[in-house]
């Protein structure tokens, strides 16, 4: 079924040119994406979501479908959208992919798909996290560790994409109408040429391998590996807590509520580490996180710590509605930048909790 | 004879031909009956998300109702009108049912706004959870909110009520915080998501005791040790509570002094 009847408001943030960023995409991607203006003030994110595609080293024949199951599944139109027009351009007609989505749903499918998708699903929800048993399950069907780790992270690469664009509320109606479009399979025919790189690219790796792996979170991306990915969320960490819109205070801050909602010791731990390189201090951060409010927070920070927690667990609109709502005490720079954070905090958050019990 | 075997191949191939048409259209009708169902289904399991986890949603949507419970930490509220049963006799009926479904309009709407869930109405009381269907540790702060927001819905609704010559509602509220199973129960032909456990019997037992105390929101002191120090309580003394061994140390809920 589309999402279409989904409550989806207008785009949150304004469009800008960053001629930098477009000349970055082109040269990533053949061609400048039309949601790119929309980034354009806050370039981590696009780079991210430009880098962490569908290139896979152990699962790659379970991308697609993991994308479209647990975008779906996070009421991510803009995701959605993009991955049902991926596969009508492939090939496939609206029929067959509801018969993909039907048979998911009613567990007609392999063994290997069905239960990595629900693994997938779970790293996604973390209502309960993947527990020792989930992983088990997939060890039985021959899945190697890196493969079992791959799977987590592509999972929790798709929440990242599916909070940046649905807490944004980025533009879904001409994805939808091309996906649903009859004409949407002759796409295929259409000269892409270096486009269609973005649609099954092998990430550009920029990072510092992972031997080298310092900075936030290492611990998370030294466990992850050699992986495509790991190296990309490395990056992608760095260039977060490299951007001059938001102070490393708050960016920490944001990672500690999130790390403390999906309740992961471990990746709160880090946070605080990084708070206490900050000058926050225990009693003060536990007071901050108990309540998500403290007089020893800037007025930005007491608006941006109570709507964070709020991208967690959501339905599209409301969620929507709240951003619309800080939009008016933030610039448009700093709600990209804690709208992108809050979504990479969801996403190390998910990952570091499936990891923790292989 | 050339001519009839011909004119039998004929026939049998329109035959065919109308029999095959004819199941297409068939086929048609019941794949475009089938996609509406489906979309059915969706939307229905959609709205269920609201009252169950959608993990369970799932589980009964593949294998039927099984027996699956999870044990949870939550907070719970339990809301009761005071004196609705002796109201409830003396006006009439449609009048009732309109006072009650406006109430509890206002109530949901108070809960839900703080990511409470309603797990259901007992008669004319209420009870939420906070924490049941996700994990939440700001549970307390949400719960007690809602609690105020309860109490501020009901006193514009009473203003309303009042302006239309109607009697005026007032409430009792208790909240409790502790561990219990979060499941589906019920029988077949009826089912709800709920919280199973001691943590329910408190917050009603400490709502009854909002009529001794003549307050509107009591909460205990294990929802109070994790609440935001800005709400305003009120310590009162330390009661004994049926079913519940030794006394219960219960605060009143006054105001929260901030943005909630």
């Amino acid at each position: 079924m589309a999402l279409e009847n989904i409550e989806w408001l207008d785009p949150l943030v304004d469009r800008g040119r960053n001629r930098d960023l477009e000349k970055y995409a082109k040269r990533v991607s053949g061609s400048v994406p039309p949601h790119v203006p929309y980034l354009a003030a806050c370039p981590w994110i696009l780079r991210a979501d430009l880098h962490f595609d569908t290139a896979m080293a152990e699962i790659q024949d379970l991308a697609d479908n993991i994308y479209l199951v647990v975008s779906r599944d996070n009421s991510c139109r803009w995701c959605y959208g993009a991955s049902r027009l991926l596969l009508r351009v492939a090939g496939m007609s609206n029929a067959q992919i509801e018969k993909v989505e039907e048979d998911v749903e009613l567990s007609r499918v392999e063994p290997r798909l069905r239960d990595a998708l629900e693994f997938a699903r779970r790293v996604s929800r973390s209502n309960p996290a993947p527990d020792r048993e989930s992983i088990q399950v997939l060890r039985d069907l021959g899945f190697s560790e890196a493969a079992i780790k791959e799977l987590a992270l592509f999972a929790a690469v798709v929440v990242f994409h599916n909070r940046f664009a649905t807490l944004l509320a980025l533009p879904v109606s001409t994805t939808e109408r091309l996906a649903s479009s009859p004409f949407a399979r002759l796409l295929r025919f259409f000269p892409w040429g270096k486009l269609g790189t973005v649609l099954r690219a092998q990430p550009r790796v920029t990072a510092a391998a992972a031997a080298d792996d310092e900075g936030p979170f290492a611990d998370l991306t030294r466990a992850l590996g050699d992986l495509p990915h790991a190296r990309v969320l490395r990056d992608t960490l760095d260039g977060a807590w490299a951007s001059p819109i938001l102070p490393a205070r708050t960016r920490a801050l944001i990672f500690a509520v999130i790390a403390r909602g999906l309740e992961n010791g471990p990746a709160e731990a880090e946070a605080r580490r990084l708070l206490a390189e900050e000058g926050l201090e225990f009693p003060l951060v536990d007071d901050i996180l108990a309540n998500l409010a403290s007089p020893e927070l800037d007025a930005r920070e007491s608006r941006i710590l109570p709507y964070v927690r709020e991208t967690i667990w959501y339905q599209p609109a409301p969620v929507q509605r709240r951003g619309k709502a800080l939009r008016e005490v933030l610039t448009n720079a700093e709600l990209l930048d804690t709208v992108g954070t809050a979504a990479l905090a969801n996403m190390v958050g998910r990952v570091s909790l499936a990891l923790e019990v292989m | 004879m050339t001519s009839v075997w011909g004119l039998i191949a004929a026939a049998l191939a329109l035959a065919s031909a109308v029999a095959w048409w004819r199941s297409r259209a068939r086929a048609r009708v019941l794949r475009t009956a089938l996609e509406a169902k489906s979309q059915d289904l969706e939307q229905l399991q959609m709205a269920f998300a609201r009252f169950a986890p959608e993990e369970i949603i799932e589980r009964v949507v593949a294998e039927g109702v099984t027996p699956h419970g999870e044990r949870k930490a939550a907070t719970t509220l339990f809301a009761d009108l005071v004196g609705f049963t002796t109201l409830s006799e003396s006006i009439e009926p449609d009048v009732l049912v309109r006072i009650l479904n406006g109430y509890f309009e206002r109530m949901s709407r108070a809960i839900t706004t703080h990511r409470g869930h309603i797990s259901t109405f007992v008669g004319d009381g209420i009870l939420a959870l906070f924490g049941a269907l996700q994990p939440n540790p700001w549970q307390a702060n949400d719960a007690a909110h809602a609690a105020l927001a309860m109490r501020e819905e009901l006193a514009d609704y009473n203003r309303e009520l009042a302006a239309e010559g109607l009697p005026t509602l007032s409430v009792g509220i208790g909240l409790h915080r502790g561990s219990g199973v979060a499941a589906l129960v019920g029988s077949r032909d009826l089912m709800q998501f709920t919280f199973v456990g001691r943590t329910v019997n408190l917050a009603a037992r400490v709502q009854d005791l909002t009529r001794r105390f003549e307050v509107d929101i009591l909460l205990t002191r294990a929802v109070k040790d994790t609440l935001d120090g800005r709400f305003e309580l009120r310590e009162l003394p330390a009661t004994a509570v049926r079913g519940i061994e030794g006394e219960v140390e219960i605060f009143a809920v006054e105001s929260f002094s901030g943005e909630a």
